[in-house]
């Protein structure tokens, strides 16, 4: 699994290669973290390559929800995929963190 | 007991000594003071002569007795110090009473011939020490052959003095012919100098000096016996005995033959040390190792036996992890700084650590040696400490002359230094094997605990059918299912999955096990029951933890169903000859924290009736893939069980496992499964 981010503009995008299981949960839950300290305030997720996410996965997301609802942080991930994204939807994740189908609307949602 | 026996039995011996001594000096007053001295009877000859042989008998014997007690566990450098110091004290002795006679005025025979007998006592002491002392040089190193040589040899020598008895001539035929087979043996045992080899340079020097002193000393005396013989007119003749003979000449060519080795082996003794020396030090490498010393000892070792063997003037070692980052470093003879700027030396150089040992004859003509110019070292040799194709570290040793490292030297270095690798390489191995080991148990302990929270399936009515399988991974899962029967008579199931493997998913599945207890206890519908569950999930959990939980409660009176998804797979529930999902909203306990979370699960009730079935699984099951990647999927599952539904419930169970092994295609699944089932009857 390999994550990088870039700045468009003035938001973050991370783009996620791979599966994310235990142990490469470890490099998501950094990148967030890194991302958190420089100040970000917009942050995309692309996850048209992202495979599978594993519970380890989703733990990292949800573990940043509370930090990023009290500090106003605007999250959106894009591109998922059908069953990546059931995953989410079994979880009851998508009422808690935005799912869209478009990196526009993600850039719309989190502007 | 024994040695008080020893010691009774040589004083016994040295009382006939004296004894021995007393007669042979009365035997004599009698002789001298009788006019007939020279033509001397046979019967006092023959006293005389059963009293020389007594005598010496019992002063070999004695003597045997002492240095076999005393010198037990004697090494060569204390036996070459008892010859010498019993031929400085015969020979003082001697001196001192010849100094005395000479100043005496009275010296008529009776005196010349008490004091030739004296000189006579003390010579057979002194072969006596000498021949016991040579006798456990030879058996230094005991071989079944020469003990009994050795033997053989002392006990003819004891016999031969029997031959005292009979009057011979020492020229006469009979004399040589029981000699020779006598001085066969003894020129054979005197070549047996193997003890020579034993010792290094040093103690050779000094063994030679006294073994020489020693041998010198012999010569004076045997001489001043001959000269005494020559010169006085004595009783009886020393020398006309074939033992005192024997004896004399066995330790005289005895002591030659070794000095001689001794000096012959000088020139070559350094290298034979040198030799010795490698011995030792593998010996001490390979100790290091067997007592399964810690890695850092055995660099250590490792680096002072290749420093010591090539005698080098500096040197380090490196050791470096799979990744190549130093996580050891020994040296000797150098310092860090010193040995820091050797290593940029080669660099700049483009010097490159191979497989092969590389050596620099100079190093002085190597470009950008400012730095090292001013070091004393001139050549180089630079090894890789290597364990098959891995690389476990660096050898590098200096010497102060050019070109200074030999071919043996290198092979010696080479060999060390595979012995060593092997030892660390087992001792990272055994290292590895001892956290694996560790880990494995840690995994049984937290499986053995899951085992225990997990219920055995209760029968609470015969209208329904619980069956429940779990298929696992090796590892500790996180699985979680229980039953509650309340007092108004309804059911309370549920089935949970803790995100995540290993030790904390067992301990956090403990965890709900608790709070399900004391919650099922207030009889909560399931939104209530999910709503207080999160709340204390939400305080209990890690932040990146959560849980999927499902809960059923049964009315068996009204026959209805009523069941909230918290973020669980959806449940499938035969009716109509048909299985379908049921649809809900829910979120997994521990996602929502801090606003309320009844917002974001619903209930959903249904009737059932006799022939119904519901089933409940975790995500292990559906998230079987095959070799393309195709997971085994809702949809599959459905089909199973629609195809197998007629079957009991556990085989239903079971053929539902085995499908998903048969789609895909391990024997083992790769996520643990639980499948619960209900049906009604």
């Amino acid at each position: 699994m390999t994550i990088s981010s870039n700045k468009e503009n003035n938001l973050c995008v991370i783009s996620i290669d791979g599966e994310i299981d235990a142990s490469s949960s470890i490099d998501l839950d950094s990148k967030i973290s890194e991302s958190l300290k420089n100040g970000e305030r917009k942050i995309l997720v692309d996850c048209s390559n992202l495979k599978y996410i594993s519970s380890a996965g989703l733990g990292v997301f949800m573990s940043y929800l509370e930090d990023f609802e009290s500090q106003g942080i605007k999250i959106a991930l894009y591109n998922m995929d059908d069953k990546v994204k059931s995953v989410f939807e079994i979880l009851g994740l998508i009422d808690l963190i935005s799912i869209v189908p478009s990196k526009e609307e993600a850039i719309t949602l989190v502007s | 007991m024994y040695p008080i026996t020893l010691k009774r039995f040589t004083w016994i011996i040295s009382a006939i000594c004296l004894l021995s001594i007393a007669w042979l000096v009365i035997g004599l007053w009698d002789i001298s003071h009788s006019t007939e001295a020279i033509n001397s009877p046979v019967f006092f000859s023959l006293l005389f002569n059963s009293a020389i042989a007594a005598f010496l008998f019992c002063a070999f014997y004695a003597v045997k007795q002492l240095i076999n007690q005393y010198k037990k566990n004697a090494d060569l450098s204390s036996l070459l110090w008892h010859i010498f110091y019993s031929a400085t004290v015969s020979i003082l002795i001697i001196l001192v009473g010849k100094a005395f006679l000479i100043n005496s005025a009275f010296r008529s025979v009776w005196i010349t011939n008490a004091w030739n007998l004296f000189q006579f006592i003390i010579y057979t002491f002194f072969i006596a020490n000498c021949f016991f002392c040579i006798k456990r040089m030879i058996l230094y190193q005991k071989t079944n052959r020469t003990i009994m040589l050795w033997a053989v040899f002392e006990l003819s020598v004891f016999l031969s003095i029997l031959t005292s008895f009979f009057l011979f001539k020492y020229t006469h035929f009979s004399f040589l012919l029981l000699t020779s087979p006598l001085t066969v043996l003894g020129v054979y045992l005197s070549f047996n100098v193997k003890w020579v080899a034993f010792l290094n340079l040093k103690q050779k020097l000094s063994a030679i000096a006294l073994l020489g002193i020693s041998l010198s000393i012999l010569a004076i005396l045997l001489f001043d016996f001959y000269e005494q013989h020559m010169v006085s007119n004595l009783a009886f003749d020393s020398l006309n005995n074939v033992f005192i003979i024997a004896i004399s000449a066995f330790i005289a060519l005895n002591i030659s033959i070794s000095i001689l080795v001794l000096a012959f082996s000088l020139p070559t003794s350094s290298v034979f040390e040198q030799k010795f020396g490698e011995v030792m030090l593998f010996q001490k490498l390979h100790q290091s190792i067997q007592l399964g010393e810690t890695e850092a000892a055995i660099h250590r070792a490792l680096l002072e036996s290749c420093y010591d063997s090539s005698l080098a003037n500096g040197g380090w070692l490196e050791i470096t992890n799979q990744n190549g980052r130093i996580v050891g470093f020994e040296n000797q003879g150098i310092d860090h700084i010193d040995a820091f700027n050797f290593k940029n030396l080669l660099r700049k150089n483009h010097i490159k650590i191979t497989s092969e040992p590389q050596y620099i004859k100079d190093v002085k003509i190597l470009a950008h040696r400012e730095k090292i110019n001013t070091y004393k070292y001139k050549s180089l040799l630079l090894l890789p400490l290597l364990s098959g194709q891995n690389r476990l570290g660096t050898l590098v040793l200096l010497k102060d002359k050019v070109n200074a490292f030999d071919k043996e030297m290198v092979d010696m270095i080479i060999t060390f230094m595979s012995q060593a690798a092997i030892a660390i390489q087992n001792s990272r191995l055994m290292g590895e094997a001892l956290e694996t080991e560790r880990y494995r148990e840690e995994l049984k302990i937290a499986k053995q605990v899951q085992e225990r929270l997990l219920p055995t399936i209760p029968h609470y009515t015969s209208d329904i059918e619980i069956a429940v399988l779990t298929g696992g991974a090796t590892d500790v899962g996180g699985d979680y299912y229980d039953f509650f029967k309340h007092d108004d008579g309804q059911i309370t199931i549920v089935l949970g999955d803790v995100s995540g493997h290993g030790t904390s998913a067992a301990f956090n599945m403990a965890q709900i096990k608790g709070i399900f207890q004391s919650l099922v206890q207030f009889n909560f519908d399931p939104i209530d029951f999910l709503r207080h569950s999160n709340t204390a999930i939400a305080r209990c959990f890690e932040k990146n933890t959560f849980l999927t939980l499902i809960v059923i409660k049964i009315d068996l009176v009204s026959k209805s169903i009523q069941m909230a998804r918290a973020g669980h797979c959806l449940p499938l529930y035969f009716t109509d000859k048909n299985a379908s999902y049921i649809e809900s909203k829910g979120t997994g306990l521990g996602v929502v924290r801090g606003k309320d979370y009844a917002d974001f699960i619903e209930c959903k009730t249904l009737d059932y009736k006799s022939g119904d079935a519901l089933l409940l699984y975790t995500d292990g099951i559906i998230e079987a893939s095959n070799q393309t990647g195709e997971l085994f999927g809702t949809d599959r599952l459905k089909n199973v069980f629609n195809n197998y539904r007629e079957l009991k419930a556990n085989n239903l169970l079971e053929k539902i496992f085995d499908e998903a092994k048969g789609f895909s295609g391990k024997v083992e699944p790769e996520d643990d499964s639980t499948l619960l089932l209900l049906k009604f009857v």
